[in-house]
């Protein structure tokens, strides 16, 4: 167990457990929290599972843990682990089994005053347009060519199929496709499962939410990105349902073989990696790659989805329906990446699992929309509390990876939040809150209470002081979905 | 087959994240019975399953544990193609190989979905008793 001693403070939101700590660490291991979040942390294991992070091969200047960290399997939830390219290690476990979960959040012209007369009317119909919660399939069915299609072109196949515009490409992470993607690393299980899904929510942490835009912190921000108070927006929550979840677990398994062919000690069987210039490490990439953009296509297909149901819902009663993108955001990925570390220009492997990339002002890879300001980013809280948008930062770039949180993160397990209270309470409770909930089910609706997650204001306010990323705008939410 | 005179059953852990279950059972084939059974019961009240439909599948074994994260992930590849819950099963090894049956009925009510059963702390263990037991965190 890691004790407080343990710690090196390093500045008021960062603490440092140096390398010295045990002899298999090869960098030191940082964690960006205030005094209570590191309380938290240290009450469980998720500071043990970020310092086996530090002992990856290749691993390099240090491994990183957000203020949302919370405890997972193999690395923490919240985690950044960079390694050299080419010969570090690429880990299908540190990337997590929902590849490319993510978050986009689109915006309206509507206010909440316009919209409250129809809210319940348009929160119904989201929950029957969109396909959501355990086994639903999506609207399109694809064949063996299709889906192979998907797995390369990621959101632009959803785009030319008819779901959305050219400009939802420009604000998406990566334009809506990862390159290096390989569908021939995709295992034939993986396309079972992947084939009927596109287009759907699926169930647990996964959500779309109506809210509106409840305060402004940069006004300057704000208004290059078209935002203002009392502005109706939609954030979407979802990933590469079964498909990335099959490509984790066919490669978690075989990574089991590589680490004893390449040697490599682990502290955990879930951190299996392998060299990423290794072949192994390739198909992995590859299948990984290929998964993401089934992700960005099924955001995409979504997008449209509530993008029609706006319309058949408020056309004709609100002044101007449409949705426009602010982007979409990846939570777990791995990207090649080039960072200054120790002076040096290094092209890099970047594990975020449960992190956000957070490109600062003038980045190249950014739209020209965005090149001025720095990314939006995109932190979710819990379905009670709201959400944040805030703005990629230079200091990210130079202390994080180009790295910031990704949500509110857990304290309570899901049998806990379960025993808590009943999801029928919930719905009650959150009514009279002024939010409206529809769910696929009630004892998984529980199971994602606010008070099973951490404050995010906390969360966000550790980034925002620490100059991760700084704070845009917050969300209240008014309509959730849930699978 | 184990001591039928032994108890089996499973019991669920807390973990933050995700979802964890220790099972424990006379004997190995036993355990990984049970284990399934943990695993469903994770996403639905099994007990009103209708064992209706049964399908058989054979996983070549390595290790104790990659052959138990090898059976769950069979399991819940079936349940999310097939549309089914399941709530028997019946495993035997035979010439190295681990041969499961399964049998579940398709549209049954499920609350919540396991995405994958984790190499995470994963330990297969016999006690001085002869009890056999393992402890698996799910992704959900």
């Amino acid at each position: 167990m890691v004790k407080k001693t343990d710690l090196r403070k390093i500045d008021e939101y960062l603490y440092e457990i140096p390398k010295e700590f045990r002899p298999d660490m090869r960098v030191p291991a940082r964690l960006y929290a205030d005094e209570a979040i590191l309380e938290d942390a240290l009450g469980d294991r998720s500071i043990e599972q970020l310092v086996n992070t530090a002992t990856l091969p290749g691993v390099v200047r240090y491994t990183l843990a957000m203020p949302d960290i919370h405890q997972g399997y193999g690395p923490p939830i919240g985690g950044v682990i960079a390694t050299r390219h080419p010969d570090g290690i690429i880990s299908p476990g540190a990337t997590g089994y929902d590849i490319n979960c993510g978050v986009r959040v689109l915006v309206s012209n509507i206010t909440a005053d316009e919209l409250r007369p129809h809210l319940e009317k348009l929160v119904n119909a989201l929950f029957q347009n969109i396909p959501s919660g355990v086994g639903k399939g999506g609207a399109i069915r694809l064949n063996t060519k299709e889906l192979d299609e998907v797995m390369v072109r990621g959101a632009a196949f959803a785009v030319e199929r008819g779901y959305g515009s050219r400009e939802d490409l420009e604000r998406t992470e990566e334009r809506g496709a990862l390159a290096g993607a390989d569908p021939a690393a995709v295992s034939r299980h993986a396309r079972e499962r992947g084939s009927p899904q596109l287009g759907t929510l699926g169930s647990g942490n996964h959500f779309i939410e109506v809210s509106v835009v409840e305060e402004v912190y940069d006004p300057e921000v704000a208004d290059a990105w078209g935002l203002f108070p009392g502005q109706i927006a939609v954030w979407i929550h979802s990933g590469s349902r079964g498909l990335g979840h099959q490509v984790c677990s066919d490669y978690v398994r075989d990574f089991q073989k590589a680490v004893q062919k390449y040697n490599i000690s682990l502290p955990d069987r879930e951190l299996v990696c392998a060299p990423f210039n290794s072949p192994e490490g390739q198909a992995y990439f590859g299948a990984m790659a290929s998964a993401a953009n089934y992700a960005w296509a099924n955001r995409q297909v979504m997008a449209e989805l509530v993008r029609r149901t706006f319309e058949q819902v408020l056309a004709g009663k609100v002044s101007d329906w449409h949705l426009r993108q602010i982007y979409d955001v990846a939570h777990n990925i791995v990207k090649i990446e080039e960072h200054d570390v120790d002076g040096k220009r290094m092209k890099l492997i970047v594990h975020r699992k449960g992190a956000t990339r957070a490109f600062g002002p003038g980045h190249p890879v950014l739209p020209p929309a965005y090149r001025d300001t720095g990314q939006p980013v995109l932190i979710p809280g819990d379905m009670g509390t709201g959400s944040y948008l805030l703005v990629g930062t230079e200091k990210a770039m130079r202390d994080a990876f180009g790295t910031t949180c990704h949500g509110a993160g857990r304290v309570w397990s899901r049998a806990q939040a379960k025993k808590s209270i009943r999801g029928e309470e919930l719905i009650q409770q959150l009514r009279q809150k002024g939010i409206i909930v529809r769910a696929g089910s009630m004892a998984g609706l529980a199971e994602e209470a606010p008070d099973a997650y951490k404050d995010v204001d906390r969360v966000v306010n550790v980034v925002h002081k620490a100059g991760l990323a700084r704070k845009v705008a917050r969300f209240r939410p008014l309509g959730v979905i849930k699978g | 087959m184990g001591n039928v005179s032994n108890p089996a059953g499973f019991e669920e852990l807390n973990h933050v994240a995700d979802r964890a279950v220790h099972v424990w059972a006379p004997s190995l084939e036993a355990l990984f019975e049970q284990a399934a059974r943990a695993m469903f019961s994770l996403m639905t009240d099994i007990s009103a399953i209708h064992p209706e439909r049964r399908h058989e599948i054979t996983i070549e074994t390595e290790d104790l544990e990659t052959a138990l994260v090898d059976w769950l992930n069979a399991l819940l590849f079936w349940r999310e193609t097939q549309g089914e819950m399941y709530s028997d099963f019946r495993v035997r090894w035979e010439d190295g190989l681990l041969r499961g049956e399964f049998a579940g009925q398709p549209g049954y009510p499920t609350f919540a979905v396991v995405k994958a059963a984790t190499f995470h702390d994963l330990r297969i263990e016999q006690d001085e008793q002869g009890l056999w037991h393992a402890t698996i965190v799910f992704d959900t």
